[in-house]
């Protein structure tokens, strides 16, 4: 049997699937812990979501889905955590 | 506080560590003009280290109003969560629930926080059961032991004028809305929701969604509230509520 080649790049849709969640568990392992990702492949793109509380961890985080997914096409969408005061109170009734 | 009104701040997964320190203290410090208590739904830390739980500690310690928690999965990741527990207690005065209850003193009236970490398992018809692997009864049993320890917590507040479950896990699919459907039944479970309909309470708060949304309700008519802090994009939310007026009108407080 061929030995499976983990580290570059096939680019069958399966491929970056496994590469998914390799991204998810390395994430889950590392410093900042499980970041709840979104990740979704849009056509021969993969698009990577999450709110980071740091920019820092927005820092690491990148990194990490640019190593998991070197070659691929891939769009991030990292927004840092908003820790303001909320402006109005919902009344509950 | 004003009137009748009991303002509820709350929110969850705040996955605070020491390089986060203080992230939260300048918004927490302003409780005190706009809020009656806090409640934390879990998540505090990110690995459940115990320097981690320093960090929320030295964040709540001291705030204007009470501060009431229940822990989450990543409060258990390290493997000491009665550590973590310990020194939210000790050096942060938090209130720490699970599977029982607090009675606060509001303004004359006594409001009653219910809380359990909970755990997932799906919702009714899309759900786990006790069936099959000693693993899989193990996972079943578990999330309906903290759903029972919620619905006994919650009888202990009957007398209360208002009522709050405290979870981390999700009692309902409403506030998954914008997560992936795979993932709902390590989202929660309606045994938590089965529990706060029985036992009865008129808010219910949650945290673990990051990717859901704020607003829901059980099948018996308790408002839900998503307030994982990705969801609700401030240092914390804020709720009114009107216990009096419920009573007054002749609607059920759950």
């Amino acid at each position: 049997m061929k030995p499976v080649d983990r580290t570059s790049g096939p680019e069958s849709t399966g491929h970056a699937e496994y590469r998914a969640a390799r991204l998810q568990e390395r994430l889950a392992a590392g410093p900042f812990a499980e970041l709840a990702l979104r990740i979704e492949f849009r056509g021969d793109a993969v698009l990577v979501r999450a709110v980071a509380a740091t920019a820092a961890c927005r820092s690491y985080l990148l990194d990490a889905v640019a190593e998991e997914f070197a070659g691929f096409h891939v769009h991030t969408d990292i927004a840092l955590a908003d820790t303001s005061l909320p402006d109005h109170p919902e009344t509950v009734q | 506080m004003t009137g009748r009104t009991v303002r509820v701040a709350a929110v969850g997964d705040i996955h605070l560590a020491p390089d986060t320190a203080g992230r939260y203290r300048p918004a927490f410090e302003s409780l005190g003009g706009t809020a009656d208590l806090l409640l934390l739904a879990g998540d505090l830390t990110r690995h459940g280290t115990v320097d981690e739980a320093r960090t929320v500690a030295a964040e709540v310690a001291g705030l204007p109003v009470p501060v009431v928690a229940v822990l989450g999965n990543h409060d258990h990741h390290h493997g000491c969560p009665d550590d973590v527990v310990a020194v939210l207690q000790e050096e942060g005065g938090v209130t720490v629930l699970e599977g029982s209850a607090v009675t606060l003193a509001v303004d004359g009236r006594q409001v009653g926080v219910a809380g359990t970490k909970g755990f997932g398992g799906g919702f009714a018809g899309r759900c786990g059961s006790e069936f099959g692997e000693d693993e899989m009864k193990a996972f079943v049993r578990y999330s309906r032991s903290l759903a029972d320890g919620l619905r006994t917590a919650l009888d202990e507040l009957a007398a209360c004028d208002l009522r709050i479950a405290l979870t981390h896990f999700s009692p309902v699919p409403d506030t998954l809305a914008g997560e992936p459907l795979e993932i709902y039944p390590f989202l929660g479970s309606y045994l938590l929701a089965e529990a706060i309909d029985e036992g009865g309470a008129d808010l219910a708060v949650h945290g673990h969604a990051h990717a859901g949304t704020e607003r829901g309700m059980t099948a018996g008519g308790v408002h839900v509230r998503n307030v994982a802090q990705p969801v609700i994009r401030h240092a914390f939310a804020l709720y009114e509520l009107h216990p009096a007026d419920r009573a007054e009108d002749g609607r059920s407080a759950g």
